[in-house]
Formats: structure tokens, sequence, C-alpha cells
């Protein structure tokens, strides 16, 4: 159980890189798949790109999370390696993986189209739907979180307060920082 | 036997007091520091000496632990920073 809760204090990162290379072509074939593109960590939306399309807009948002979350790193600590980095951000995003394509499959989207279309006319039946997925979904964030927490905070070693904090700020940033790039 | 660092009262460091010769029993009484390395907990002396055993290569002792590499750099990182502080503490 610790060694799910915090991978990349426990495997070797050849291993976890694998796993997570893995993961990001799982990542862009389900995109294909179930029509949605990773646009940030823990946020992905509708597409219909092809899979060349989706693959460069999913390469390139880890390029970036990556890229800030090496920097946040190197100043917390500079001997930080950017394999961890890249393994946490790799490795994090599995959980949201599972369920990503949710949210794309008929049972739900379609409740999601009519809560989009018609806000002010949610029944029984949508609310349910809306609770449903609500369910199933938080546990795997919350999961996708702490994976990244407990990863960057065994890849820079950070024990303050305010780099937790740092931390923290930068996810809230960084699905922003990508949208303007 | 395990070498007390500690004491078990109060949590001050200790000091070595008397030391005998095995030989011809001859004492000797004064007072003096622990070198900071005794100073260190049972692990942690563990920890340096599985560094030194293992020629001073913290993959392999991650490999040996069955950790990853950056959790025992960190278990080092931390080492190094309260020898630091144990090391002006001694000379102050």
């Amino acid at each position: 159980m610790k060694k799910l809760i915090n991978p990349i204090a426990n495997f070797d990162e050849k291993v976890l890189l694998g796993v997570g290379l893995v993961s990001v072509a799982i990542n862009i074939g389900l995109g294909d798949v179930f029509g949605f593109k990773m646009i940030s960590i823990l946020k992905f939306t509708a597409s219909n790109l092809p899979l060349s399309g989706n693959a460069l807009v999913v390469l390139r948002t880890f390029a970036i999370t990556i890229a800030v979350f090496y920097l946040l790193a190197w100043v917390i600590n500079k001997r930080t390696r950017p394999i961890d980095i890249v393994n946490t951000f790799l490795i994090g995003i599995i959980p949201s993986l599972v369920i990503a394509p949710l949210s794309y499959i008929p049972y739900f989207k379609e409740t999601l189209s009519q809560v989009i279309e018609n806000p002010n006319a949610i029944d029984a039946n949508v609310l349910t739907k809306l609770l449903l997925l609500a369910v199933v979904s938080i546990p795997f964030v919350v999961y996708s979180i702490i994976l990244y927490y407990n990863g960057f905070k065994t890849a820079t070693n950070m024990k303050m307060g305010y780099h937790i904090v740092l931390f923290a700020l930068a996810l809230l940033i960084v699905p922003t920082l990508i949208q303007l790039i | 036997m395990k070498l007390p660092i500690v004491c078990p009262s109060c949590e001050s460091s200790l000091k070595v007091s008397q030391m005998k010769c095995e030989n011809c029993d001859t004492l000797i009484s004064g007072n003096y520091d622990l070198p900071v390395l005794l100073k260190l907990g049972q692990d942690e002396q563990e920890f340096i000496l599985n560094f030194f055993l293992s020629s001073g290569s913290i993959k392999e002792m991650a490999k040996q632990a069955g950790l990853s590499y950056p959790t025992m750099r960190n278990k080092m990182d931390d080492l190094i920073e309260k020898i630091k502080k144990l090391q002006t503490s001694y000379l102050q």
C-alpha cells in the first residue's frame, strides 16, 4: 500500500519511466477512442483531433508541466534530478486515466450535454448520474494529487511549509499557463 | 552493547568521563566530548557504515534496501545537515 501511495520513493526510476511512457501512450490512445484530450494535469476536454494531433497536445501538456515543476524543484533543491520530476508527472496521471473516459461514454456524455445545454432542468435521474460520476471520480482525482505531492516531495526533499504552498500554487497555475502558451 | 548517547533522564548529550585500559586497569578520568559520528543514532551510524561498505554508492544502497535513489539521497542529505549542525555545536 505504501508503495502505491509513493511509487517514486519505492521503485527504480527506469521501471517508473517505462510505466510512465506506457501511460502516455494509453492516454493518447484513450483520447483517440473516446474523443478527449488532456489539456492539463487533471483536466481533459472533448476533442475531435486525429491521433497525431492528440499526441502533440498530450506531449505539449507534459512538456510544459514538467518544465515548470522542474524549475520549482530546482529552486527548492538544486540536486533534484529531472528524471524524478518526469516520473512524478507521468505516473501521477495514471489514476486520472481511469476516470477520463467516464465522461465520454454515452451513459454520462448525454447527461453532461443535457446539463450544459439546459442547466435549469436537472431532474432526479440526471442528478443521480452526476452524483454517481462525482463519487466514482473524486477518489481517483485525490489519488492523482497524492501521487503528484508525494512524488514531488520525494524528488525534492521539500520540508518547509512555503515549499508546499509553492507546489500547491504551481498545481493551480500550470493549467492556466498551458492554455496561455 | 548499545552505547548510550543521550541522557535517559533529561535527553541531553552525554560526555565521556572515564576510560579504562583493559590490560593494566589504568583509569583516565576527564570530561571528553563524544566524536561527532558517535553522537548519531544507531540507525544513522549503520547508514554511514553501509554507505562506506557499498563504496559510497547511494544507488547500490537503494538497491539493497529496496528503495529508490531519491529516498536514499534524501536520507543522506538529512544526515549531512545533522552532522553539520553537530559539528558547529562541537566547535562552539
